[in-house]
């Protein structure tokens, strides 16, 4: 069938309040900064379409909000969820220490799914307070790729969203590959499993 | 198995009103509970509208459960005029398609249906097994069409529409069996979240930490529409539409929330925003309303696109109102308590927001008024300028013309030429009236003044004579005097006289005067006719002493311009003239 798109994946935004989470999402959708352009209504759902080694993948990129009061609802989000891309502020401690909650949030409302830790306002040494070797770290320890980026001088985001989009392509062939395996060794059911895809 | 259904369903009732404190029925307890509940809740209608007491329970129901399964045939009756509505309304994409889809789509949406109710009917099956089934239908008819060699000419665009009428259509079909249905507890928590926002009715924009400027009309407007939109969600049938409701409330919602972060807003100024939304509109039938598309709309347009984003976030937004507490409102317990119990009421809130809004707005509208008459008025002023710079102008040009013109066509008095000519004239006229006319005058009026004074050939006689010529300007012989008028001036000879002059003379009593000329010739007689012509000094002493001041009978005209100056200014005139 003949569409526009190979793939539709869809990433979502999470991380504290502040962060600059819906700025990486301007940047990379629109390719401009809150700061210097108002065209935009809203940053919070953004669909752009990039082509990762000769196949269209269309993103749905959802903005959530950070605020500490909404986390426990954030959980309907991650319904069908493909990536999620966790932020935090390089030049805010506690934005970091919070990243554990969130990667805890994401294992709570699913199983499998694909992460990326992204440290933004990535621009300034002298604000800078979380240090990337620290950063690194925990992301090794945690098994999740880093990018430290800043969304205000287009730094590393163009990269990181690529990053994050061939991280999932990867997983659904290899998923798929898998399937393949399991459907020939396997006596074919009538019946698909129903509920299989309910929840992410 | 209907009916089987029915009757089992009817014992299981009565057993469970009977046992339902003990806790019986194991196996089907989870998937029957809701159902008691509902039974109870109508029970409980029931009574207070008939009044009647617990010893017709058992009457009560049976009639009940069997008005149910008729009613589900009435029910969806009610709604086949709303499916046609949207049969007629794709008629164009199944034209462009041809009648084998067409036939296809309907027979697969039928078959549904009809299994699909059929399910409905055994109060076994929970609503979770119908959303189960309806979405498992998707799944295979997006299979159908993607596989099916008859749909192979079908367009990728048109194939999603397809299955979007598929949806429609047969969700629309089933609403009333669909939506809040009584298996469900869906109603009542419809009433605990009313029940709750109205309770949460003082929250302000600041508690859930939405930014929202409560204070600006036009952020208000902008709320409103979004309460609009969202209200509008409960007349919507299809899930589709519904969530066409939620999106078009959601992009008003972050319009609105551009106009006060002044740039574009991020989730986190979205959702509190939203929650700010639901909670002033407090929608109707909220839960069985997320429920039913939750169930029934197709599962990947809601976990992806536009309005799966915003279906979520009001998904969201409705979970943190349930579970508010003190602390999601960053408040003290006891202060929390005593809004929720209405002891106490902030003074912020968006109701005396409104009230002071109403002032704001109409001080604004005042505001614009006045600053719009500002404008018009230093219009004005500035018109008022103008005009004056171009009358400025104006005149200054016609002067400057002026001067061109003067100095372009310079004004040379010439010598008077007239005098020559007239003089050449005069001798003609003085020839011309003495040789025949007097006579034939004299004769005239003689013959005619009994039969009309103003008879032509009355007129006509007196104009070679001057005196008469002068007197007569009356009867229209303008032409003729006017070019005695400045012969006579110039002149300067007491025979000669002016039009004026001789009017004023004629007004004279002592002047001559046609009409004293007539008087005279009934009074005095012929002689004084043959002088009249031979020289105006000899006329006077005869006329004096008439009376003939009061005639009137002969020109209106004539006598009305005599009685004024004649006393006081003709007499020196005439004296002189007499006197010459």
């Amino acid at each position: 069938m003949a569409r526009e798109y190979d793939h539709l994946f869809k990433l979502l935004i999470i991380g504290d309040s502040g962060v600059g989470k819906s700025s990486l999402l301007l940047r990379f959708s629109d390719n401009t900064f809150t700061g210097n352009y108002i065209t935009t209504i809203g940053v919070d759902f953004k669909i752009r379409t990039v082509d990762i080694d000769g196949e269209r993948v269309k993103l749905q990129i959802w903005d959530t909000a950070g605020q500490e009061r909404f986390r426990t609802i954030t959980s309907t989000y991650y319904r069908g969820t493909h990536g999620v891309i966790v932020v935090y502020d390089v030049s805010s401690g506690d934005t970091f220490a919070n990243v554990k909650r969130w990667l805890h949030e994401i294992d709570q409302n699913c199983e499998v799914v694909n992460r990326i830790l992204v440290g933004n306002k990535n621009d300034s040494l002298d604000r800078k307070v979380v240090l990337t070797e620290d950063a690194q770290r925990f992301a090794d320890q945690m098994a999740i790729q880093l990018f430290e980026t800043s969304a205000k001088e287009n730094i590393n985001v163009e990269e990181m969203f690529m990053a994050i989009t061939r991280q999932v392509l990867r997983t659904k062939k290899e998923r798929r590959e898998r399937q393949a395996i399991q459907n020939s060794e396997t006596v074919n059911l009538r019946k698909p499993n129903k509920s299989k895809k309910r929840f992410c | 198995m209907q009916v089987f259904g029915k009757r089992k369903k009817k014992i299981e009732t009565q057993n469970d009103t009977h046992e339902r404190h003990n806790n019986v029925q194991k196996e089907k307890h989870t998937a029957t509970l809701p159902e008691f509940t509902k039974f109870e809740e109508k029970k409980r209608q029931q009574k207070e509208k008939t009044k009647k007491i617990l010893s017709g329970l058992i009457f009560r129901k049976s009639p009940e459960a069997a008005k149910e399964t008729v009613s589900v045939k009435s029910l969806l009756r009610s709604e086949t005029r709303e499916v046609d509505s949207i049969r007629s309304d794709n008629r164009e994409l199944f034209r462009k398609n041809g009648d084998a889809v067409d036939n296809d789509i309907h027979k697969c949406i039928k078959i549904f249906c009809k299994n699909l109710i059929k399910e409905a009917d055994n109060p076994m099956t929970s609503i979770d097994d119908l959303s189960e089934r309806t979405q498992n239908f998707y799944q295979l008819l997006n299979k159908r069409i993607d596989e099916e060699p008859i749909y192979r000419e079908v367009s990728p665009e048109h194939k999603e529409q397809l299955l979007d009428y598929t949806e429609k259509y047969a969700i629309t079909y089933m609403y009333q069996l669909l939506f809040c249905p009584p298996t469900t507890t869906d109603e009542e928590k419809d009433l605990n979240i009313q029940k709750r926002i109205r309770q949460l009715n003082w929250v302000s924009a600041k508690h859930v930490d939405c930014r929202i400027n409560e204070t600006s009309t036009e952020i208000h407007d902008l709320v409103y529409a979004a309460i609009t939109e969202l209200l509008g969600m409960d007349s919507a049938k299809a899930p589709q539409d519904k969530l066409g409701c939620v999106v078009r409330c959601c992009s008003k919602i972050l319009s609105l929330m551009q106009l006060c972060v002044g740039g574009p807003a991020s989730a986190d100024d979205f959702l509190p925003a939203l929650i700010f939304v639901v909670l002033k509109a407090n929608p109707a039938r909220l839960k069985s309303n997320i429920n039913y598309v939750t169930r029934f709309c197709n599962a990947s347009r809601l976990m992806s696109g536009e309005g799966g984003y915003y279906f979520t976030n009001l998904c969201c937004a409705v979970s943190f109102i349930e579970n508010l507490t003190a602390e999601s409102l960053n408040m003290p317990e006891d202060e929390f308590s005593q809004y929720m119990e209405g002891k106490i009421v902030p003074s912020n809130t968006w109701e005396s927001a409104l009230i002071m809004c109403e002032g704001m707005h109409l001080m604004n509208e005042n505001l614009q008024k006045f600053s719009d008459y500002n404008i018009r008025s230093d219009k004005l002023d500035e018109d008022a300028e103008e005009l004056r710079d171009a009358m400025i102008a104006f005149h200054d040009e016609m002067l400057q013309r002026i001067d061109e013109l003067k100095q372009n066509y310079p004004l040379i008095l010439k010598p008077f030429r007239e005098p020559t000519d007239l003089d050449a004239d005069d001798p003609c006229v003085l020839d011309l009236p003495p040789p025949l006319s007097p006579q034939v005058v004299s004769e005239k009026p003689k013959l005619h003044e009994q039969d009309s004074p103003e008879s032509p050939d009355w007129r006509l006689t007196p104009l070679p004579d001057q005196t008469l010529t002068a007197v007569n300007y009356d009867f229209d012989l303008s032409d003729l005097s006017g070019g005695d008028l400045s012969t006579c001036e110039d002149l300067g000879t007491p025979g000669y006289l002016s039009m004026e002059t001789a009017s004023v003379q004629s007004l004279d009593l002592n002047a001559y005067h046609p009409t004293v000329v007539m008087k005279r010739v009934d009074d005095v007689g012929v002689s004084l006719l043959d002088d009249q012509p031979s020289s105006g000094s000899s006329l006077p002493s005869p006329i004096k002493p008439e009376p003939s001041s009061s005639y009137q009978g002969f020109s209106s005209q004539g006598w009305q311009i005599p009685s004024i100056p004649c006393e006081t200014g003709a007499w020196p005139l005439g004296s002189d003239r007499n006197h010459n």
